[in-house]
This record gives structure tokens, C-alpha cells and sequence, in this order.
């Protein structure tokens, strides 16, 4: 329990120190911003505020971003009973970066700003469709089938997303425009990305709280929840929805970024254990801490070369094979 | 807990799903509505009213230089003449800085008109292979595109530089999977890039027997000369290759002269010009983009750091005077950039000197260099380049 709380409070501090960080790090001086903040907020003045139309919204863009991929990791995993399960699993993330695609290929994005989210999202609810018809057999969904679903359609979209790169490889430009979403960015996060993204955000993790006894129960295996009294198939579509949720505003808030939804779920059921009733407000806070801290250093050591994306995705995979090792050496003493 | 009848639970699941999908639905077109545009300034004035000495100088449009630059050698004659005659207007005038081309180059430009205007066809006759944007380029200007075997596919695309009646006339597109067809086509000689062209592609040419000339990277305007030489020395089209360099040299000077006759400080601006693919970006330092600015006396901010993203709010605290914007995306970019409330502020919104120049052009290493330095200047100046 002294062990539990301590955790929390850990990241609770990690996530106001990063928080603060987020909000006062900026070309703006401290004051100017501050001042500018209360004159907008007692109506004074109506003037874009970097405080409140630039760090904020990427505040909670980022907090949203990491608490959607750790939760829907944590509930692909526990659904898949496979700690190596994320979100990529059941094509989710490919579904939406593939239908994003047409939209920067005919230039959509800058005539309808909205288009990338909506696509993204969409594209991670059609592909979860899809991926649940094709694997629904007399009236039933097996696991083994929804995860080998899920790894056909995540290889074909990708194969496709990948031809229709190659064809297009001498528009350079579009390449070079592509490249830079997957990799991922938090530069520019306005209010229309924090309302594109939070109800998605807001509705998956209510769904993910809400159900966080039977994703406890789920993980010990179909038949253990059924005969504990769940609703195996109901739970299960519903969690997949809030997955495709979580995901699809996510890759629509941030573009594509790797390993969260892998790793923190990992990290923190290593640390704390693996009850489900802790694990996912715990996965709300790491993901948040994660992506917050990662985003400021890179703000602060100035690391333009690099994306929040490709950081994540280097040091998550960084971490994760030191756990594997580590796992290795366990089992092996 | 009680059990209710299937028909109710799916009357109830059916309720909870309504329930969320309009939630989400409904916050979505409350947040999304459009929003009012913001509040500009009106258009100065003072911007429309180019001072007398401008009508006594030749014109300088960028369809006439976009012509010259496509092989129009007789114009490249003309137009660097008029502009040898508009410099000295200046220099007589008492503005200041006006340069112009050495006598020596000015005379080797005159005689090489000549030379072309009264050469009776001579072409070596070699067909050429360009695997290059930068090598096709300079060769749709140098020789007859009957002389050219292929295109780069993309090149084809560049209709505002390219024209499809000029680029249609070569069938072939440079493919490494079309290397038996381009084999058919018996090129004499094949011009690479010795940094981004790929070995396996390299490696095939050589095994045919064609001879390879390789160019360098391009950084800056020497290097656009030399290689353009290069290039023209190696396909029988050395004069070619000479005016369109000394014309290339020409036409900068002509502009760098308007903006000194109109006494365009740009020193006293603060000019800012950043690329944007989905976000904005500035030029990255050492490349000709780099260069062009820093011809124009624009000290971009900040550029010196590489090419890295910069943020709205950098933007707005840069407060530059005039904003320039390569982009793919003109008048869409352009207005959404005029109704972003983060940047309505700016002195450049607020005096309406926004400008979307086109990227396509600016990025490229060729002799169209010409038309991206052209753009740049225009933006600065407005109607007084004309």
C-alpha cells in the first residue's frame, strides 16, 4: 500500500513538474505571458496568448496523447492476455495513418484543417470494423482470429501505405510533409486539436474506468471472466472501441507515436503489479508524465533535429529490451 | 443484480451507444464552428505608387525572365543589354549600389547572342539520359528535347516551370525499372548525381557502355554555374551553357538594381521566411535559399540554427514586417494564414505583406534559381519590381 502511494506520488510530482515546465518554457517572457493571461481571462483583451492558445493547449494535448496510448495499450494487453500486445496489433494505428494519407496527397489539410483528426480517427474505427467482421464466426469472436485479423490488415495497410510512397516517390515534397506527421510533433497544438482529441480521449478512458474490474478479470483468460461473471464479448467489443478511441485521437493530436502504448503499461506493472483497478489511473499518469517530460526536454536542449515521435520510439525501445533482458536473466536463476 | 430481457438490454446498448456517438458528435460541432475572421488593417496606401525613374527603365517581368530561362537565347541577349542600359539610368540618376556585369562579360554575353542568333545548327547530335532534376533542367534549356532520351517523372509534374507541350515531346521517364527501354534508346551519355542517384542505377549505365558524367551536389549559385558549364561543355552546347550563365548573373543584378532604385532598406525590415510543409520551418543555412536571402540583405532570424521547426509563437514574438511563406499550398495557405489568431497581430498581416511563394521553385538548384530570387524580391517590393 506505502509502496503504492508512493508511486502516485511520484508521478504526481513528475507530472506538475512537467506540467509547469510545459506552461512557463517559451520565446514569450514569463511576465508578458502572465499578463496577457489575466487580461484575457477578466474579457479585457482578446489577443491570441501564447499561455492560453499555444502551451496549453498543448498541455492537454500531450497529457490526452499519453494517457489515451498507455490505457490503450493496457487494455489491448490485457484483452490479448499478451504483454507484448499494443494498440498496432489489431492495425489500429496503420488504419488511421493509411486514410491520412489521401488527405495530404491532395492537399486537404491546408484547404480543411480538420481533415487529418477526422481521418485519423475514422481510420481507426473503420479498421477496427473491419478487423471484428472479418474475424466474427457464427456469431463469435475467437482471440487467436481477431489477433491474426488484426495482423493481416495491419501488413496489407502498410503494404499499401507503402506503394503508394513508392509510386509517389518523386513528389519529394509530399514525402518530406508525410515524414514529418508520422514522425510526430507538438509544435502548433492549437484548441482545434484539444477538441478533436478529447472527447475521444475522454470517452475511451471513461470506458476503460469504468470496465477497469474486468480488464482485471480478463487478463486471467475468456473463461475465468465468463465464469466470474462477465460479459466476455459485450466487455470486449466495448474495450476494442475505447482502443480505436484512445488510438485514433491520439495518431489525429500528435501523429504516430511508437512504443507508448507498449512500454508504459509494462513499466508500471512491473512497478506496482498488475491490478487493473490501479493499473489505469496509473497508466493515465505515466503516459501524461512520459510524453510531458520528453517534450520539454526537447524543448529545452533545443533537439530540432528530432521528433517527440522518434525520441519515444529510440528510447522505448531502449527500455524495453532492458526489461526483456532482465526478464531473461530472472527466469534463467 | 438484476437481469433485464434481451430485448431491453439491447434496447439499452443501443441508447449508450447513441448516447456516446453524440456526445463526441456534439462536442465536435460545437468546438469546430468556424470562427469570425480576424480584423485587419486596410492595404496602405503608399504601396501602390512606384516612383517616375521605374517607367524609364526597361520591364522586368517574371514571365519574360521564365522565358529566357526555358533557352529563349535571343531574349537572354536582349534583356541583358536593356538591363546594362537600366543600369547606367541608375548610376546617372545617383542611386546608389547599382551594379552591373563587368565589360568583359557584358561584350562575351553580346557576342555570344550573336554567335547563337547567326550559327547555323551544329549539334554534336548526342542523346543524353538526364537522371537529374538539375541535369534535365539545364538540358531542356540547352538542346532540342530530341536530344534528350528521358524525364525524371516528377519533373514532368512542374508545369509552372516546365512546360507540358516541351516536356511531352520526350516520352521516356528515367526509371530504373525502364533501364532496357532507355538501353533501346541508345543514350550517348548519361548524367548522374554523384550524391543521391542510385549505385545499382549508376552500375547499369556503365555495364551498357554509356559514359557517365556525374555532377556535385549544389549548395549555392557558383555551384549551379559550374555544374550548368559542365553540363553544357559535355553535350556540345558550351556557348549555350556560357550566355545562360552570364545571363543568370545578369538577371540577379537587374533585380538587386529595382530594389536599390527604390531605395528598399530591407536592413531596416525585419523580414522573416520560413517553409511549411505542416508546420513552419526555417531554411536550413548553406543552401541557396540561404544564399538568396542573405543577397536581398535579409538576416533571417534565427537561421543560423538549422533547419528546424519554429512555432507560432516565435513568429509572433519575431513580429516580422514582411512574412514570406514557401509552400506548396498559395492562396489556401495564404488565407489560412491571414485568419490564424495567433499571428493577426503580426506587422506583416496587419500591413497585408504575408506572401506564399512557390516551394517547387524555390528549392530548386537549377537556372530557375532566377525565379525563386525573383519571387523573394517581389514579395519585398511589391509593385515597385516590375
Amino acid at each position: 500500500m506505502k509502496r503504492s502511494q508512493a508511486f502516485y506520488s511520484l508521478l504526481m510530482c513528475a507530472l506538475l513538474v512537467g506540467i509547469a515546465a510545459t506552461l512557463i518554457m517559451g520565446d514569450t517572457p514569463w511576465n508578458l505571458v502572465w499578463d496577457g493571461a489575466l487580461r484575457n481571462l477578466n474579457g479585457t483583451s482578446q489577443e491570441w496568448n501564447p499561455l492560453l492558445d499555444e502551451r496549453l493547449p498543448r498541455l492537454i494535448v500531450l497529457v490526452s496523447t499519453g494517457a489515451s496510448l498507455a490505457v490503450a495499450g493496457l487494455i489491448v494487453q490485457a484483452l490479448f492476455q499478451n504483454p507484448l500486445a499494443s494498440p498496432s496489433i489489431l492495425g489500429i494505428s496503420c488504419g488511421s495513418s493509411l486514410l491520412v494519407l489521401p488527405i495530404f496527397i491532395y492537399g486537404w489539410h491546408i484547404q480543411y484543417p480538420y481533415a487529418v483528426p477526422m481521418a485519423a480517427v475514422l481510420g481507426a474505427l473503420f479498421t477496427l470494423l473491419l478487423v471484428y467482421g472479418l474475424s466474427i464466426r457464427s456469431g463469435k469472436v475467437h482471440l487467436t482470429t481477431l489477433i491474426l485479423t488484426g495482423i493481416a490488415i495491419s501488413t496489407l495497410f502498410i503494404a499499401i501505405q507503402s506503394a503508394v510512397l513508392y509510386a509517389l516517390r518523386d513528389e519529394w515534397q509530399l514525402i518530406q510533409l508525410i515524414t514529418e506527421w508520422e514522425a510526430g510533433s507538438t509544435a502548433d497544438r492549437t484548441w482545434r486539436h484539444v477538441h478533436m482529441q478529447l472527447p475521444l480521449a475522454l470517452m475511451g478512458l471513461w470506458i476503460a474506468w469504468h470496465y477497469r474490474q474486468e480488464i482485471n478479470l480478463l487478463s486471467l483468460g475468456d473463461e475465468e471472466a465468463l465464469n466470474l461473471g462477465v460479459d466476455v464479448p459485450l466487455v470486449r467489443w466495448r474495450l476494442f472501441i475505447a482502443a480505436a478511441l484512445l488510438t485514433g485521437g491520439a495518431i489525429a493530436a500528435l501523429g504516430v507515436i511508437a512504443f507508448l502504448g507498449l512500454l508504459m503499461p509494462h513499466l508500471i506493472r512491473r512497478v506496482h503489479g498488475p491490478d487493473a483497478r490501479h493499473m489505469v489511473p496509473l497508466c493515465i499518469l505515466g503516459g501524461a508524465v512520459a510524453l510531458i517530460i520528453t517534450d520539454s526536454l526537447l524543448r529545452y536542449f533545443q533537439l530540432h533535429a528530432l521528433s517527440i515521435g522518434n525520441i519515444l520510439a529510440i528510447f522505448g525501445g531502449l527500455i524495453f529490451l532492458f526489461l526483456l533482458l532482465r526478464k531473461r536473466e530472472e527466469v534463467y536463476h | 443484480m438484476r437481469q433485464h430481457k434481451p430485448w431491453i438490454r439491447a434496447l439499452l446498448s443501443a441508447c449508450l451507444y447513441l448516447t456516446c456517438s453524440a456526445a463526441i458528435l456534439g462536442w465536435w460541432a460545437l468546438a469546430l464552428r468556424t470562427s469570425p475572421a480576424p480584423v485587419l488593417n486596410k492595404i496602405p496606401q503608399n504601396q501602390v505608387a512606384p516612383i517616375a525613374l521605374m517607367h524609364q527603365l526597361s520591364p522586368l517581368d517574371r514571365n519574360t525572365l521564365k522565358k529566357a530561362l526555358g533557352g529563349d537565347y535571343a531574349l537572354m541577349t536582349k534583356l541583358i543589354a536593356d538591363w546594362e542600359v537600366d543600369a547606367r539610368l541608375l548610376s546617372q540618376a545617383g542611386i546608389e549600389n547599382v551594379r552591373a556585369l563587368s565589360s568583359t562579360q557584358f561584350l562575351q554575353s553580346q557576342l555570344l547572342g550573336r554567335e547563337l542568333a547567326h550559327k547555323v545548327m551544329t549539334d554534336a547530335k548526342i542523346k543524353v539520359l538526364p537522371q537529374t532534376y538539375v541535369a534535365a533542367s539545364f538540358l531542356l534549356a540547352l538542346t532540342s528535347p530530341d536530344h534528350i532520351i528521358a524525364l525524371p517523372t516528377g519533373l514532368r509534374r512542374q508545369e509552372q516551370l516546365y512546360p507540358l507541350s516541351l516536356t511531352s515531346r520526350i516520352p521516356l521517364d528515367v526509371d530504373r525499372h525502364n533501364a532496357e527501354k532507355l538501353y533501346e534508346a541508345r543514350p550517348d551519355l548519361a548524367i548522374v548525381s554523384a550524391y543521391y542517384s542510385h549505385p545499382g542505377a549508376i552500375q547499369v549505365l556503365q555495364n551498357q557502355g554509356i559514359d557517365v558524367l556525374a555532377t556535385d551536389a549544389l549548395g549555392n549559385l557558383e555551384e549551379i554555374k559550374t555544374s550548368l558549364l559542365h553540363i553544357g561543355k559535355a553535350v556540345g552546347k558550351a556557348k549555350e551553357a556560357e550566355l545562360m550563365a552570364l545571363f543568370i548573373d545578369a538577371a540577379l543584378i537587374a533585380i538587386d538594381n529595382r530594389l536599390a532604385a527604390n531605395d528598399l532598406c530591407q536592413n531596416s525590415l525585419t523580414v522573416l521566411y520560413v517553409n511549411y510543409h505542416d508546420q513552419y520551418y526555417l531554411p536550413a543555412p548553406n543552401t541557396v535559399c540561404c544564399e538568396l536571402l542573405q543577397r536581398l540583405g535579409i538576416a533571417n532570424p534565427r537561421a543560423s540554427r538549422g533547419y528546424e521547426p519554429i512555432d507560432r509563437e516565435q513568429i509572433r514574438n519575431i513580429n516580422p514586417d514582411c512574412l514570406i511563406v514557401s509552400s506548396m499550398h498559395g492562396a489556401a495557405l495564404k488565407e489560412r494564414i491571414e485568419n490564424d489568431p495567433a499571428l493577426v497581430k503580426t506587422r506583416a498581416l496587419q500591413e497585408h505583406r504575408v506572401h506564399v511563394v512557390d516551394d517547387e521553385v524555390q528549392q530548386t538548384p537549377t537556372q530557375y534559381v532566377v525565379l525563386a530570387y525573383f519571387d523573394i524580391a517581389q514579395a519585398l517590393a511589391g509593385p515597385y519590381l516590375r
